[in-house]
């Protein structure tokens, strides 16, 4: 009898402190992939753009419809609420891949925040959601683009954004990551931008260079080679194309490198009372394409082409670096964390006028480029002769 | 928990039935004798009472026997002629001619000279000829047994393509040779029992002595001399008698048509009971893993059948855990499923009436429904069967919105890997509805606490004192050398824990073959 009694007990436990109480039909929800979040200044609200996918079966064959549904309210719960009249069911957000948010969100830094916290809070939206910064003037337009292969634009962003190895134009940041940045000192949050680009006669919805954010506000843009040089700073390049452009007796020629690997490594250095950044990229590519009959590949063509790469490449480092200090004044490379992992007594005294001492920081950047091999051919084209 | 149950719902009822069979008393009178039988076999046609008078010598005698369960042949060449036509030997008087019958004129290999009327009427009810003489209360029962029994074949549950492919037959002598020809050794040991107040089914307990435990054989024979029942027509009632937990779906009893996996069992100190008219023998203590274990695992190459193993371990899982996890992740856990098979799944329950779960069922049930009624049915109406089942199962139900297409597969899938373990089916099917509802109830939690409770289960399960799950968790190399994987042979020095424990060491040395 005592065990038949512990059992029970033991049952309605397991009723009871379950958390997993929510039973839904797959097909009782409507299954969000993407949502654009805009600002109206003039009625203070809040307007969500919502692409919803409609699966159905016609003639045996799945189709996958999509629907954008816009809904207004005076926050971004609100306003999802709202879409339940337009849906007919309830919003599901588990597979949401991406979150656009238009410039007039980003440069309100309440409703940025509470757009965050808000998806940082719930608990079906999942933290390696995609967040995406319209270039656009509403956010909403890109989730009405054409698309090209997948029949779900905010599907085809999430391919784009995972894709980013090769192109370097855009990187992708999760959810967690900007909210990471957001919330640590030290750090200022990024994102890619997306804006609408025709092509043939279509309306597409094109990744393309970062916006730069101070706190929760964007300050500035950067465009695709800077977005690359970012990247280099960051240690996120993996592949992708350098062209070095060399001046030859006759004409100037351009040398493409395609890189395998990079390594960045940023360290501070404290003398004589200053704090010094240090990078330090070490980049290893192939001669992938050769313009001209000149020998490149050899010894002494390795080289030249190895001194130009590294010049060139320091170059672009130190003038995006310099453009983010002077113009937009943001962290965005994480030099005050690195500061504070290496010298962390030194980042307490500086931490609260880090704002003047970022704009005046001290870099020293230093390439290095290793040239492994040229492809298939060890030889430039030979024409005529 | 299953004790308790047990003991509120069987109760505790054992009181004895009266022995019904009827007095007799013998006489010197061979007439007298002869009516008392005929009055105790009355309406029974087939018993034949032939009288024999010698032409030597002066004897009058009754032969009792029931037509078909003896070898008529026999009987003639070695009973009746030599008793019509043989010389009466010097010394034979009055008093002894009973003796002389049974040494000198009978050819019998079995002969035995019986007072007890009780024992003469088993005997003729097994099929022994009882000769009643004029002038003696008591009477000669002779072996000329000799019923029809079928050819040894391969027993159809338990194919294999690789080993030996005799089966057991329905006749208990047969089958005891059959296990005896396998081990030809002094210490197997036969211990013959009665059970079935009625039908007096002979049972015959085998082990192997110095190998088996004796605790274990005690404890046999204290559960099989409990048995009060009327009749016994097949293994089967014996094992649910004598059951260790009689409430659990998993049998701690196994069971056997196959010569060589009971061989393989006593040589490993387990004790089998073979039963008259039935092939199934069973074998104990059985544990967990054996379900898993096909004989043909041991005749095949250590590395294949380890592969077999744990697929049947997958399958296991498989059959028991695919609509529970279904039905959790379709109705609880829409986040855990890939986007792309979220859409098609979507897509595809769209318009359709049913909850998951209600499908599941459907499904699960038209399934055993076309198992069971294929197993039945006779062959040429089986094949029906497998078409309309085919279309239940099929497209047909999809198309017409009555489940969707993604539970066809799975409950397919379901279906087929339960055959792994043929001898897991039962369990598995209960199994798989306490799984299913629970994550119905509950989600990925409740299937979770499932197979906690499963497994709680299993641990507490005991076959005559052995650990139904044991070695199951240890990860000693000798311990589970014949569980998850089935190790070389070479490899396998000592009997199964607790089970061959009296004499462990199944051989010395490694005997690792050496590259040649």
């Amino acid at each position: 009898m005592k065990k038949i009694i512990f059992i029970f007990i033991i049952l309605i436990q397991v009723v009871i402190t379950s958390g997993c109480w929510n039973y839904k039909e797959i097909n009782d929800v409507s299954i969000a992939a993407g949502i654009a979040v805009d600002y109206d200044k003039e009625k203070d609200k809040v307007i969500s753009t919502t692409e919803i996918v409609y699966p159905m079966v016609t003639n045996g064959e799945t189709k996958i419809q999509p629907e954008v549904i816009k809904a207004e309210g005076r926050n971004i719960f609100e306003s999802i609420r709202n879409m339940i009249p337009l849906t007919g069911k309830k919003v599901f957000w588990a597979h949401a891949k991406v979150i656009i948010i238009s410039e007039e969100v980003a440069k309100n830094e309440d409703i940025l925040i509470s757009l965050i916290d808000f998806a940082k809070r719930d608990a079906e939206y999942r933290d390696d959601i995609w967040v995406i910064l319209s270039k656009e003037k509403t956010a909403g337009e890109i989730l009405k683009t054409d698309v090209m292969i997948q029949d779900i634009v905010s599907f085809q962003l999430e391919d784009i954004l995972k894709n980013e190895k090769g192109v370097e134009k855009y990187h992708s940041v999760p959810l967690w990551k900007f909210a990471d940045d957001l919330s640590s000192e030290g750090i200022e949050p990024t994102l890619p931008t997306v804006g609408i680009a025709s092509y043939k006669d279509k309306k597409i919805a094109q990744m393309y260079g970062t916006g730069v954010f101070k706190g929760a506000k964007l300050v500035g843009w950067l465009n695709g080679d800077e977005t690359k040089s970012f990247l280099f700073i960051m240690g996120k390049i993996n592949g992708g194309v350098i062209i070095v452009n060399k001046d030859t007796s006759k004409r100037p020629v351009r040398i493409g490198l395609e890189i395998f690997k990079n390594k960045t490594k940023i360290k501070s250095i404290y003398e004589d009372g200053e704090i010094k950044i240090k990078i330090n990229t070490k980049t290893t590519v192939n001669i992938n394409e050769l313009e001209s009959q000149i020998d490149f590949i050899s010894e002494q063509g390795r080289s030249i082409v190895k001194k130009e790469a590294e010049k060139l490449m320091e170059n672009k480092i130190k003038n995006l670096i310099k453009k983010v200090q002077k113009e937009y004044d943001s962290d965005i490379f994480g030099f005050g964390s690195v500061i504070e992992r290496e010298h962390p007594e030194i980042w307490k005294e500086i931490k609260n006028d880090w704002d003047k001492i970022f704009r005046d920081l001290k870099i020293e950047v230093k390439s290095e480029i290793k040239i492994r091999g040229s492809a298939l051919r060890s030889k430039p084209i030979k024409v005529g002769s | 928990m299953f004790r308790i149950l047990k003991d509120t719902i069987l109760g505790v009822n054992n009181k004895k039935q009266p022995n019904r069979t009827k007095d007799i008393e013998l006489t010197k009178s061979l007439e007298k004798n002869i009516s008392e039988f005929k009055r105790i076999f009355k309406g029974n046609e087939t018993v034949i009472f032939r009288n024999i008078e010698s032409n030597q010598w002066d004897i009058k005698c009754c032969i009792i026997f029931i037509d078909g369960m003896i070898n008529k042949s026999d009987l003639h060449k070695n009973v009746i002629y030599p008793i019509m036509n043989s010389i009466p030997p010097q010394k034979a008087d009055k008093q002894n001619i009973l003796e002389v019958l049974e040494k000198k004129i009978i050819n019998a290999s079995d002969i035995k000279n019986e007072k007890d009327a009780n024992e003469m009427i088993m005997a003729i009810l097994y099929g022994n000829a009882v000769l009643l003489l004029d002038g003696f209360s008591g009477g000669l029962v002779i072996d000329v047994k000799g019923w029809e029994q079928r050819a040894i074949t391969e027993p159809s549950v338990e194919q294999v393509v690789r080993g030996p492919r005799e089966g057991f037959t329905e006749t208990i002598m047969t089958n005891l040779t059959l296990i005896r020809r396998k081990i030809l050794s002094a210490d197997l040991k036969f211990q013959f029992k009665e059970i079935g107040v009625r039908t007096k089914t002979k049972i015959c307990v085998c082990y192997i002595e110095g190998l088996a435990n004796e605790k274990i054989i005690k404890e046999v024979h204290k559960r099989l001399d409990d048995i009060q029942i009327d009749s016994i027509l097949e293994s089967g009632y014996i094992e649910e008698l004598i059951q260790d937990a009689p409430l659990s779906p998993f049998p701690t009893i196994s069971h056997t048509e196959r010569p060589d996996i009971v061989a393989a069992n006593l040589l490993e100190g387990r004790i089998a009971i073979v039963v008259d008219g039935t092939p199934t023998v069973l074998t104990l203590p059985c544990l967990f893993v054996e379900y898993f274990q096909a004989n043909e695992d041991y005749y095949n190459t250590f590395i294949y059948a380890s592969i077999n193993r744990l697929i049947k371990f997958f399958g296991f899982f498989l059959t028991t855990s695919i609509p529970a996890i279904y039905v959790a992740l379709a109705t609880f856990h829409q986040e855990m499923i890939p986007t792309p098979l979220i859409l098609s799944i979507s897509a595809s329950r769209e318009g359709v009436p049913f909850p998951t779960i209600v499908e599941a069922i459907i499904m699960l049930l038209a399934f055993e429904i076309l198992r069971e009624g294929g197993i039945r049915l006779p062959a040429p109406i089986g094949a029906t069967i497998g078409f309309v089942g085919a279309i239940i199962l099929g497209q047909a139900a999809v198309q017409a919105r009555f489940v969707s297409a993604p539970i066809v597969i799975l409950i397919a899938l379901t279906g087929i890997s339960q055959f792994l373990a043929p001898k897991m089916i039962g369990p598995a099917i209960i199994v798989r509805f306490i799984f299913l509802f629970l994550s119905a109830f509950l989600g990925l939690y409740g299937y979770i606490f499932g197979v906690i409770g499963l497994f709680i289960h299993l641990m507490s399960l005991r076959s005559f004192g052995v650990p139904y799950m044991i070695s199951i968790g240890s990860i000693k190399m000798q311990d589970i050398k014949d569980t998850a994987i089935r190790a070389p042979w070479w490899y396998m020095y000592y009997r199964p824990k607790l089970i061959g424990q009296k004499n462990p060491i199944r051989k010395k040395d490694s005997q690792i073959p050496e590259k040649r």
